[in-house]
Parts: C-alpha cells; sequence; structure tokens
C-alpha cells in the first residue's frame, strides 16, 4: 500500500520536471515526468489524474505568474490571429497551452501505465 | 473472439503508443497552419517569451561585444532612440543592435523578400513572389554592389559595423530563447545579418517605388482603343493646367527626345503580355510601384514668420505595422543626425543635421521600359538583337517552399534585362524588362553624404551619384535658403515610344540619363517657395522625355493645393505647415462643383437631389469624415468619368476585368486631367457622346452622373442625404505587416482622398475590387522643421516596437490621427524628459 507521502513526493517530482522543462526549453520533460507517474502510481485512474494536474500545473503556473507582470493576453491575442484562430482575445491560446501540458504528461502516464501492465504479464 | 489477457495488454501498449506518438508528433513537427506545439507553447521558451519583451524598457546596462567605446541610448516616452556613441563604428553598430531589439521580423521579412526567400516559410502561397524577385534580381544587384565597395571605404565599414550590431542582437535573442513569436510559430531561425541583405533591403524600397508596368497598360490601351485614341485620352503631357516645381527655363537636350515609331501592337505581343499581367497579379501589392502620392514643400526669407526657412515633408506610403520608419537620433564623432531610417539600413532618410533638413517624394518618372524581344524556334534561348543573335544568359534558382519540394527556376536575361514571367520563353516574342533598380547603386553613400551636408552645395553634390528611385529632395538650411532636385537615372532611348513595349533589336536600346545638370532643380527661387506632390515636375516645354499622364506622374491636384495654399499667403508658421499637411481640401472639387452646382440649378430635380445640392452648394470642399457633401461630390466625380468613358471602354472591348488598373476609375489618372480640362473649357468635346449615341455635352453627363450619385448614396446610405457621412463610405486601415486583421489597425472612418494633402486613396465604391475599399497608404511620417526656431516636430501612424503587445506598437497612430505632433528632440533635451530611459551598452 502506497502512502499518501509517496503520491505527493512522486507528483512533486512530475511537477518539478515539468517545470523545470517549460522553463528549459525541454518540453519533452513533460511526457517524461508523466511516464514516471504512470510507472509508478496506481491505481491506473489516480495515475492519470495526477499526471493531467502535474501536466496541466507544470505549464499553467508559470503562465499564470508571467501574467501578474507582462500582458500574456495581448500575446495570445496576436498568435491567435496570426495562426487564424477566431478571436477569443487570446483565451484558446491560454487554455490550449495548459491542456497541452496535461496532455503530454497524460499520454506519457498511459504510456506507464501500459508498459507497466505488460511488463507485468510478461 | 476473446482475446488473451498477454494479448490486450499489448495492444494496449501499443494503442497507448499511438496516441502517443501522435501528441508527441503534434508538438515536434509543424501540422497545417499549425506550429510545433511543445516548442510554440513553452512558458519559458516559447512564444510567452514576448509578453515579457513586450514590458517597457528600463534603466540598465547592457553587454555589447563588438562595441568599441560605451554607448549609451535614451530612450524619450514615445520610444524614439537617442544613440550617443564615442565612435562612429559605435554608432553604426547600435542602430543595428537596436534595429534588430524591436524590428527583427521585419527585417527578416524584408530581406526574403527582396531575395526571393519567402516560400521558404510560408510555402507555395509565396513561390509567385520569389519568382518574380529572382527574376528581378535584387540580390544580384546587391551583391554587384557589395562587390563594387573598396575595402577602405566608409561606407563598407558602416554596412559591417551595422551588420555585426544586428548580430549580436539576433545572437542575444537565440542564447536567451527569445526571439520574437514569429520565429516560434514560423519554426525558423534568422541566419546572420550580412552587407548584401542591406543592400537588397535597399532594392526592396526602389522596387515598390519605381517598379511600374505602364507600357504594358499603354499597350492593352493601343490595342483596343486605337493610338490615336488612346494617346488623346492617356497623353505624355497633361491637358490641364498644373504646378511643376521647376518651370524652366531649360536648358537644350544633349540628345532629342525620341520620337514615336510603333503605332500597333501585335498580336502575339498582347498574347505576351497577358501571360505577364496573369503572372503580375500574383504579387503582394509592395511588389509593383502603385500611387505613392508624397508632399514636400519649403518656403523662405518673408514667407517664413521667423525670416528663415521652414520645411515640411510626408512621404505617403503603405502604413503598416510595425510602420516603415524607426525614428531614431544618433551623434558621434562624424554625425550628428535625427530623422526616421528604415529597418536594414543604418542611417537616416528623411530627417535633419545640425546645418540642413530634407525630406523626398518619389519623382514618378518612367523608370522600368519594357522590350519585345525577337526570339525564333531554330535559335533557342536565342535573341536577336544589333544585327545578330545573341545567346541569352541562364540562372537557375533551387527555391526552397515549406512543406513542398524545391522549386527549380530559371531566368534568361537579355542585354535589355531578364525575361519576364521567368520559366516562359514564347515562340517568336519574348518580353524583358530593363528596370533602373536593377542598376548598382551607390545610394547608400549618397544617404552618408547627406547627414554630413551643411550647404546646398554639399547636399547637390552628395546626390549627383544617385540612381534610384528617382526622388524630389527638398532641401532648407539654418541660413534660410531652401531648393528642391531630383536626382536619378532618367532613362534616354535612342528611338521609340518608351511608354509602350520597345523592339529589342537594338534600335530602341537606352542610350544614358539626362545630365545631372538638367534634372529638375531650383533653389532659392524668388517666389521663396518650393513644393513637390509627385506631379510632373518641370513644364510642358521640358526637353527630355521623362514620363506620362499615366501612372507616371501624379494628376498633380495635391501640387495645386500646396501651390494654393503657400501663394496667398506669407509669414507662415510651423502650426500653418501642420494644418496644410493634414488638410483634406479636395482642390479638384473646388474647381469642378462650381460647375456642377451651375448646371444643376437648371435642371429639374427631385427632393433629395436638391437637398444633395444644397448640401453641395454650401460646402467648404473639404473631405472631412463628417461631411456628406464630400460623399456627394465623390461619388458623383466616380459616376461622372464612368458615364464619360465607360460606353468607348464597352465599344472597344478595352480589357478592364483582366486587368483591374484599366478600370475607369479616379486611378487613371489622365482621365481625371482629361474630364477637369475639358469640363472647364471644352464642355462640347466629342468624348462627352458615346459612340453610336445621341450627341451629349459636359453638361449633360454632369446631370446624369449626379441624379445616379443621389441614387446610389440613398440606397447605400438611406434616404436623408444629410445623413451621408463621408467616413460611413471612407475608411483607413493601417494593415499588419503580417496581413493579420487581428494585428491591424481599423478600419476607421477617415476623412481625405485621394488627391488630398491628407491623403487616403480608397475606393469606396468598387465592387469588382473590395480590397481597395479601405484606404492603407497615406502619410507614412510627417516633419516640419523651423529653421528661424531651431525646433522640429514629427509623428508617424505606427510605434517604434513591432512587439504587438507593447507599448509602443501603435502608440502614435492617436496623435497621427488628430494631427498632432512631437517635438524631435536633441539627445540633452531627451534625457531630461520625464518617464526617459537610460541604456548603456558596453564591451
Amino acid at each position: 500500500m502506497r502512502t499518501f507521502g509517496f503520491y505527493l513526493m512522486i507528483g512533486s517530482t512530475g511537477l518539478a520536471l515539468t517545470w523545470l522543462g517549460v522553463q528549459s526549453g525541454w518540453w519533452w520533460l513533460t511526457p517524461i515526468a508523466g511516464l514516471l507517474i504512470g510507472l509508478l502510481l496506481r491505481p491506473a485512474r489516480l495515475a492519470i489524474l495526477i499526471a493531467l494536474v502535474v501536466g496541466a500545473l507544470g505549464w499553467g503556473l508559470p503562465l499564470a505568474i508571467l501574467a501578474f507582470s507582462a500582458p500574456i493576453g495581448q500575446i495570445a491575442a496576436a498568435v491567435e490571429s496570426v495562426i487564424g484562430l477566431t478571436s477569443s482575445g487570446g483565451a484558446v491560446i491560454i487554455v490550449l497551452t495548459v491542456v497541452l501540458g496535461g496532455v503530454l504528461s497524460v499520454v506519457g502516464a498511459w504510456v506507464g501505465i501500459a508498459g507497466r501492465g505488460l511488463a507485468a504479464t510478461g | 473472439m476473446k482475446l488473451s489477457p498477454f494479448t490486450r495488454r499489448v495492444l494496449h501498449f501499443l494503442l497507448a503508443l499511438i496516441v502517443a506518438a501522435c501528441v508527441l508528433y503534434v508538438s515536434a513537427f509543424s501540422a497545417g497552419p499549425l506550429p510545433p506545439l511543445g516548442a510554440a507553447l513553452n512558458v519559458g521558451y516559447g512564444v510567452w517569451t514576448d509578453a515579457s519583451a513586450a514590458l517597457p524598457v528600463h534603466n540598465e546596462t547592457l553587454h555589447a561585444p563588438g562595441l568599441q567605446r560605451a554607448v549609451t541610448v535614451i530612450f524619450e516616452r514615445d520610444g524614439t532612440a537617442h544613440i550617443q556613441a564615442a565612435t562612429d563604428h559605435d554608432l553604426f553598430w547600435t542602430i543595428g543592435y537596436l534595429h534588430a531589439r524591436f524590428r527583427l521580423t521585419q527585417m527578416d521579412l524584408e530581406r526574403r523578400q527582396g531575395e526571393g526567400r519567402l516560400a521558404e516559410i510560408l510555402g507555395t502561397q509565396a513561390l509567385a513572389s520569389d519568382q518574380f524577385e529572382l527574376m528581378l534580381g535584387l540580390q544580384r544587384t546587391a551583391q554587384a554592389e557589395w562587390q563594387a565597395l573598396p575595402a577602405n571605404s566608409p561606407i563598407r565599414q558602416i554596412l559591417l559595423a551595422y551588420a555585426d550590431g544586428v548580430n549580436a542582437r539576433i545572437s542575444e535573442e537565440e542564447q536567451s530563447a527569445t526571439l520574437p513569436f514569429i520565429f516560434k510559430l514560423l519554426n525558423y531561425q534568422p541566419r546572420p545579418w550580412t552587407p548584401v541583405d542591406t543592400l537588397v533591403v535597399q532594392g526592396d524600397l526602389i522596387q515598390t517605388q519605381d517598379f511600374s508596368t505602364t507600357p504594358l497598360q499603354y499597350a492593352e490601351l493601343v490595342k483596343a482603343l486605337g493610338y490615336q485614341r488612346a494617346m488623346q485620352w492617356f497623353p505624355v503631357l497633361p491637358p490641364d493646367m498644373q504646378h511643376p516645381y521647376d518651370a524652366g527655363p531649360y536648358a537644350k537636350a544633349s540628345s532629342p527626345a525620341p520620337l514615336p515609331s510603333q503605332l500597333a501592337i501585335s498580336q502575339s505581343t498582347m498574347n505576351s503580355i497577358s501571360y505577364l499581367q496573369a503572372f503580375l497579379r500574383q504579387l503582394p501589392t509592395n511588389a509593383l510601384r502603385h500611387s505613392s502620392e508624397s508632399n514636400n514643400w519649403a518656403v523662405n526669407g518673408p514667407k517664413a514668420a521667423s525670416g528663415k526657412a521652414l520645411m515640411a515633408g510626408d512621404p505617403h506610403l503603405e502604413l503598416t505595422l510595425p510602420a516603415i520608419w524607426y525614428q531614431i537620433a544618433g551623434t558621434s564623432p562624424g554625425y550628428n543626425f535625427s530623422g526616421v531610417s528604415v529597418p536594414g539600413i543604418p542611417t537616416i532618410l528623411i530627417g535633419h543635421n545640425q546645418h540642413i533638413s530634407w525630406s523626398m517624394t518619389d519623382v514618378q518618372n518612367q523608370s522600368t521600359l519594357f522590350y519585345v524581344e525577337k526570339t525564333d524556334k531554330a535559335h533557342p534561348h536565342q535573341y536577336f538583337w544589333n544585327g545578330a543573335w545573341h545567346k541569352m544568359q541562364h540562372l537557375s534558382y533551387e527555391i526552397p517552399v515549406l512543406g513542398a519540394a524545391p522549386v527549380h527556376d530559371d531566368v534568361y536575361l537579355t542585354v535589355h534585362g531578364p525575361v519576364m514571367p521567368p520559366n516562359k520563353l514564347l515562340s517568336g516574342q519574348t518580353i524583358s524588362v530593363d528596370w533602373i533598380g536593377a542598376l548598382p547603386t551607390d545610394d547608400g553613400e549618397a544617404l552618408m553624404e547627406l547627414a554630413h551636408a551643411a550647404n546646398f552645395a554639399q547636399f547637390k553634390a552628395a546626390l549627383s551619384n544617385w540612381k534610384a528611385p528617382t526622388l524630389n529632395f527638398v532641401y532648407a538650411d539654418d541660413q534660410g535658403n531652401i531648393g528642391m532636385i531630383s536626382p536619378g537615372y532618367y532613362p534616354i532611348v535612342r528611338s521609340g515610344s518608351p511608354w509602350l513595349p520597345l523592339p529589342g533589336t537594338g534600335e530602341a536600346d537606352i542610350t544614358g540619363s539626362i545630365p545631372y545638370n538638367a534634372v529638375p532643380q531650383v533653389y532659392d527661387p524668388p517666389d521663396h517657395m518650393v513644393f513637390s506632390a509627385n506631379q510632373r515636375p518641370v513644364g510642358n516645354n521640358y526637353p527630355y522625355y521623362i514620363g506620362t499622364t499615366l501612372n507616371d506622374f501624379d494628376n498633380g491636384y495635391r501640387a495645386d493645393e500646396i501651390y494654393s495654399a503657400l501663394s496667398g499667403q506669407s509669414q507662415f508658421t510651423m502650426q500653418n505647415m501642420e494644418q496644410i499637411q493634414n488638410s483634406t481640401r479636395d482642390y479638384l472639387a473646388s474647381l469642378i462643383v462650381p460647375q456642377l452646382t451651375t448646371t444643376l440649378r437648371q435642371a429639374a430635380l427631385n427632393n433629395s437631389e436638391q437637398q444633395a445640392l444644397s448640401l453641395l452648394e454650401g460646402w467648404n470642399d473639404n473631405m472631412d469624415a463628417n461631411s456628406a457633401a464630400a460623399s456627394i461630390w465623390w461619388t458623383f466625380w466616380n459616376r461622372y468619368l464612368s458615364d464619360t468613358f465607360q460606353p468607348w471602354w464597352n465599344a472597344y472591348h478595352v480589357p478592364s476585368s483582366q486587368d483591374q488598373s484599366l478600370v475607369v476609375s479616379p486611378d487613371l489618372t489622365s482621365l481625371d486631367e482629361d474630364l477637369e480640362s475639358w469640363t472647364l473649357h471644352d464642355q462640347h468635346n466629342p468624348t462627352f457622346t458615346p459612340p453610336r449615341a445621341a450627341t451629349r455635352d459636359a453638361a449633360q453627363v454632369m446631370l446624369q452622373a449626379f441624379k445616379e450619385s443621389v441614387s446610389m448614396l440613398g440606397k447605400t446610405l438611406g434616404g436623408n442625404p444629410g445623413q451621408w457621412a463621408w467616413g460611413k463610405l471612407h475608411t483607413r486601415t493601417i494593415v499588419s505587416l503580417l496581413g493579420v486583421a487581428g494585428l491591424s489597425y481599423g478600419p476607421r472612418g477617415s476623412g481625405g482622398d485621394s488627391w488630398t494633402l491628407n491623403a487616403a486613396a480608397s475606393d469606396p465604391l468598387s465592387a469588382s475590387n473590395p480590397e481597395q475599399s479601405s484606404a492603407s497608404a497615406g502619410p507614412s511620417w510627417r516633419m516640419i522643421v523651423d529653421w528661424g526656431t531651431g525646433q522640429a516636430v514629427a509623428v508617424y501612424p505606427g510605434g517604434q516596437d513591432e512587439n504587438p503587445a507593447s507599448p509602443w506598437y501603435e502608440n502614435e497612430i492617436a496623435a497621427w490621427w488628430n494631427g498632432q505632433y512631437y517635438p524631435m528632440l536633441d539627445g540633452a533635451a531627451a534625457q531630461q524628459q520625464p518617464g526617459s530611459v537610460k541604456w548603456t551598452l558596453e564591451n
């Protein structure tokens, strides 16, 4: 039986890894963090949930912090215009960023969970 | 079928891998319009870094490798940069650094356009532009210019210092992952800046100002209307009274003016032209010269309240965000200037130094000649010239295209220039283009010498080697002198009609240019004023051919308006000049509306027409946004042109549906001049009578056009003529350089029209060309220098920073729109300005 502390430690490690990746340009650390979560945590649904939170927070929190000092809404709106999305004042790009963090982490976790299952069968 | 647990787990794992691979793919690679999402949206390194870069600059010391000594940069509140450098090298290094800091995207797009490398980042949509530029050869010209510069040439050192400054900033941004967000969205890194890139950007400007297709239009008109009628309606010399700035007397020409030699255009030539026109229609707006419409003038002596010289200049260009201009002031041991630079070019183009000021308008003489080359299937890739067959020079290019295989491009050159369009050698006849912008030029050196000049002799000497674009340089100095000169290469052909495609067999080749002492110029004229507004700069007795009334010179109404404003008054102040620059008075309306109202008073009018007449009678000829009479006038003039000429266009099948530039509209400047002249002096001109129709005169056509106008406006703007405000029909847009509506300003209801001094050319009534429904060109920079008071003011519609979230993205638009100006401060005043910011750059 895993303790709450263990879940917290793995989640925090994943978040730290994701945060580091986001700050360094290594976006691919996010699926690796998810992979670790998927390999180490069970049940699978809880691992997916934790991976989702870790990915979304890892990408969303730095953005939220940046928003206190810099005009991220205007940049998001500009990006939206350039790539031809219907104008939402930048909301689509901000949401997309947070969702991308979550999805990258979740697919990593999914691979970890499936791989762990395969290893257990083998 | 029941699967075993192992198989299920294998399938589960494979499914997880496939989904993960898909997510990782869109995160790592571009997909359709989407950039690689992982890299692009990464908070620390992706597009979001532009949010931090948009924050207002603050006092700081920056490490600047490559500087010889420490440099100070003071930013005014509005973003204007003042550079104080201890060496000339450091001044130009810092200009490069600032251009890259605030305009890197713009610079990279400019050089890519000129070098034919847009498709590499934008895909097939930019392929035609790349093919055109490779054919035109801006990069070939730039390379020739660079190679011709001696190793010890000062301009060479300046170009190198500037490139080093740009590259220092690019390296900094690459290392900190703070490149502008466009690079991240388009997923590429800017390559290092080179002096050749600067010369290519200079070529871009020449192309926008100087490359025109007038002979192709003349060929279409001659083919449809016949030579005599085409030249009657589109004459070389203006039929109306104009105000050239250099009214003569002129020295006798050193070579004779050309004589017309070809009066008909063959069908095979027309086929080549049609093919070429179809290709040209795919190009971006700035690839060809459209109407540039700039103003400049100067007064002195009794015309200036200060008794010294007073100068004003407002070059009109496509208005974009970011703007074409970046405002700087620079001081170093060898330089002291203030004005506007173009990102990519290391000095100011317009501005002042301690002793003189200058601004420019486009001469708009004919700088592009087309030649019909004689070719033959028996002599592939050869052309017949001077009595013999010659091999065309062949150049091959590979154009990289985003998302597609590279495209092979062949360019063939004759003695006249590149064959157009590329990759097409029509049997029997082929068109080549001889464009003055393709000649290597010393324009950069001339600009640097301008910055040094202290009097008119030095000013004139600095411009003596200027080639293209031909420009009207207005001049004023601290001793109270004023002047104007139009340097450049004015091609003289041996024989033939240069306004038509010329025979390429040798007899119509360019033999030289008008001598520098014979180009249009004046200095301290007795009436104490000089002015230019793209009008024909010389009188009809000027001994050289320089262009025609069609798309070469402007119709002259802005010049007439400047003449009217300056000649009727003395003791002008800076505030008077501001009012003139922002004037929306329509000079043509002041001539025609009295004729129209006289006609209408004698006609039977319905209630709406009567109200419209009353509005015109009480009108001051100002195209204000809230003026209903302005809407009536402009609609009337369009209908009047159409009712006069369209029946002829229909009867003679002028191909205006294929070539939009031939649509009857105020843009066909020759027709404006014709109709003005006939209305004032020849109301029974036979043109008023359509082919095979009952005789009409000007009064009948005016009445018809007026009634149609009132009906049209009623349908568009409602039944009450008092509510037909011009601003409801006529708007301005300052378009994003990326063509993105969300980053543009407007459209916003605006005053002005095609030939008001505050020009805002649009075609709000055109259903056939919706792109022209909002004015996108206009005064790109307004500057006034009063040498009596030592004050200078200026403003431009944009901001210093291309970052759309920056407070300096569009901060000057409001002042520009409202006719306000900012003082052009010197460095000390800028430093004392509350809110100014200081950067120290140290090696």
